[in-house]
């Protein structure tokens, strides 16, 4: 097994139990009752500058890597086909971070007003 | 140059001639301490350098490690800052900027040599001289007005009328720690360790409790003592304010509390303003986790320099920290825009990159302050928003912190960031418990 796997599987048995953990640029967490939280962060440095365009395709690169974690691990694969999976993308500031938008089957809720 | 006692004896035709001394280390160096190259010789381990600081060769060639601090002879500079800043001069500046005239050994404060000498003996302490003398009888076999024995952990204490200082075992000991909005709050910051650790003051003349949590690191505590002492108890008289006054910080070195720390930890000793300030129904009690260490601290009351007596109670064991028992509000440093959208959302631990939501007791920092106590990150607008969340109406709610206090350390080694304080909660914070302040 390699590393990645191997983080992946530890990651998906964590949010099993209701945690979560951060694997590469993402953290995978719960939230209850059945939801897996993919969440991601904006490279922006200030969230003023940020326009709904771009914060669009950060939420699809977060998309796409949570697609190829599943591709590689049959837990997490497992994990994603019995929750909703909610992908979110926040802005970190250091003390916290605030949300940006977030995808639920399919449905953006913007958490922001942003630019056009 | 070091030269030992031991005197090496010529030996002339069978008796000895004269004696030569026994050097085993001298060293050429420059103003700040960095020794000249080819002009300097360390024969026999010798462990001490400039200012009399300990040398640290194994991390750079001019790495010193002082009471406090690490210095830096190569730089002139301190790699943290200092713990007694000055609104004049950048808290990196190494003996205020004058190496000729001035000496730091402490890494706290620098001054005229032969003042600072006594820093050195600071784990031995010169603590409460100012309350004490004259007026307390020393313990028996205290070599001194007052201090804690490094080796055994106790405290030779002094007898004061009615007061007593004495702790069986070593520990902290209190003071007031900082000021957080309108109440003074017995924050000693000290330790963090796995276990809990309380440190409990009681201010009897007000009626009020001021509870503070010890923490992890004793070389940071002097951080959130010694302003507070300095610049919130700037005056002459101070009523019904929890006692400690915590001017007098000891510690042990860096090595000593990484692998001593049984042993001892800190002492703020009580007695120090008492001399020069009045203090009227001034009470310190403490009990420090894992009960049976206490220690109860110099009351002082009535005219300049009179100690008065009372013993102050002894606090019951609290097993909360900080924000369970003491601070009625912590701070959160963030930006306009993210401050926008807490006040309206809340703070969500979803979004979060580790869970956690961070805090800090300390209300008053600027943004840039902010930015580096709490090693915010660089390339984020400067935090110039502050939001204050009620902990009281959080902990009714069932909402405390998952981890706290604990010290910030800075992700960027070497440069100073980092010491200040914060709190981890991994739970939601509804917008009903925050206000924004700035």
């Amino acid at each position: 097994m390699n590393a990645d796997l191997q983080r992946l599987t530890i990651a998906a048995s964590l949010v099993n139990e209701g945690r979560s953990m951060r694997v590469g640029d993402i953290r995978l967490g719960a939230e209850p009752p059945d939801v897996l939280t993919v969440t991601g962060w904006t490279r922006s440095s200030s969230l003023e500058n940020l326009t709904r365009t771009e914060a669009l395709a950060e939420l699809a690169e977060i998309k796409l890597l949570f697609d190829e974690m599943v591709a590689i691990c049959p837990n997490l694969l497992e994990l994603a086909g019995k929750r909703w999976v909610e992908f979110c993308l926040g802005y970190d500031y250091g003390m916290g971070a605030v949300g940006v938008c977030s995808e639920r089957n399919g449905i953006i809720t913007w958490e922001v007003e942003l630019k056009k | 140059m070091i030269i030992t006692d031991r005197l090496l004896s010529d030996v002339v035709n069978g008796t000895p001639g004269k004696y030569r001394s026994d050097i085993v280390s001298y060293s050429n160096q420059y103003p700040y301490g960095m020794e000249q190259p080819g002009r300097y010789m360390n024969g026999s381990g010798y462990r001490y350098g400039y200012n009399g600081m300990e040398r640290d060769s194994a991390v750079t060639g001019g790495h010193h490690t002082t009471y406090f601090r690490q210095y830096d002879a190569r730089l002139g500079r301190f790699w943290s800052t200092d713990p007694l800043t000055h609104s004049w001069e950048s808290p990196y500046v190494a003996m205020g900027g004058n190496p000729v005239a001035m000496v730091d050994p402490s890494g706290a404060e620098p001054g005229d040599p032969e003042e600072k000498e006594k820093d050195r003996n600071l784990p031995q302490g010169d603590g409460g001289e100012d309350v004490t003398t004259g007026r307390g009888e020393e313990e028996p076999g205290a070599s001194g007005p007052g201090y804690w024995e490094t080796r055994t952990g106790v405290f030779h204490g002094i007898r004061l009328p009615e007061v007593v200082v004495t702790a069986s075992y070593p520990t902290f000991l209190g003071g007031l720690g900082d000021y957080f909005g309108d109440q003074f709050v017995g924050a000693f910051d000290l330790a963090t360790s796995n276990e809990a650790v309380d440190q409990t003051v009681r201010d009897v003349g007000q009626g009020v409790v001021n509870l503070g949590t010890l923490g992890a690191h004793a070389s940071v505590a002097y951080n959130p003592l010694i302003p507070a002492a300095g610049r919130q108890i700037s005056q002459d008289y101070v009523n019904g304010v929890t006692g400690g006054v915590a001017n007098r910080v000891m510690s042990m070195s860096a090595y000593d509390w990484g692998y001593r720390t049984p042993e001892i930890i800190l002492l703020m000793w009580s007695g120090y303003s008492i001399g020069r300030n009045v203090y009227q129904g001034v009470k310190l009690a403490g009990e420090v986790g894992g009960g049976g260490m206490a220690m109860r601290g110099a009351v002082a009351s009535g005219e300049r320099s009179a100690v008065a007596a009372a013993e102050a109670p002894v606090a019951a064991k609290r097993g909360a920290n900080l924000v369970d028992d003491a601070s009625r509000y912590l701070y959160h440093y963030t930006n306009d825009a993210a401050a926008r959208n807490i006040l309206e959302k809340g703070f969500q631990t979803k979004y979060t990159s580790d869970g956690f939501l961070y805090f800090t007791p300390k209300g008053n920092l600027s943004p840039l302050q902010a930015q580096i106590e709490l090693a915010l990150p660089a390339n984020r607008p400067l935090p110039g928003a502050l939001l204050r969340i009620d902990v009281a109406a959080m902990r009714e709610a069932g909402i405390t912190p998952a981890i706290g206090p604990r010290r910030v350390q800075g992700n960027l080694p070497k440069l100073g960031v980092g010491g200040g304080t914060e709190l981890l909660f991994d739970q939601n914070i509804p917008a009903q418990f925050i206000q924004r302040v700035r």
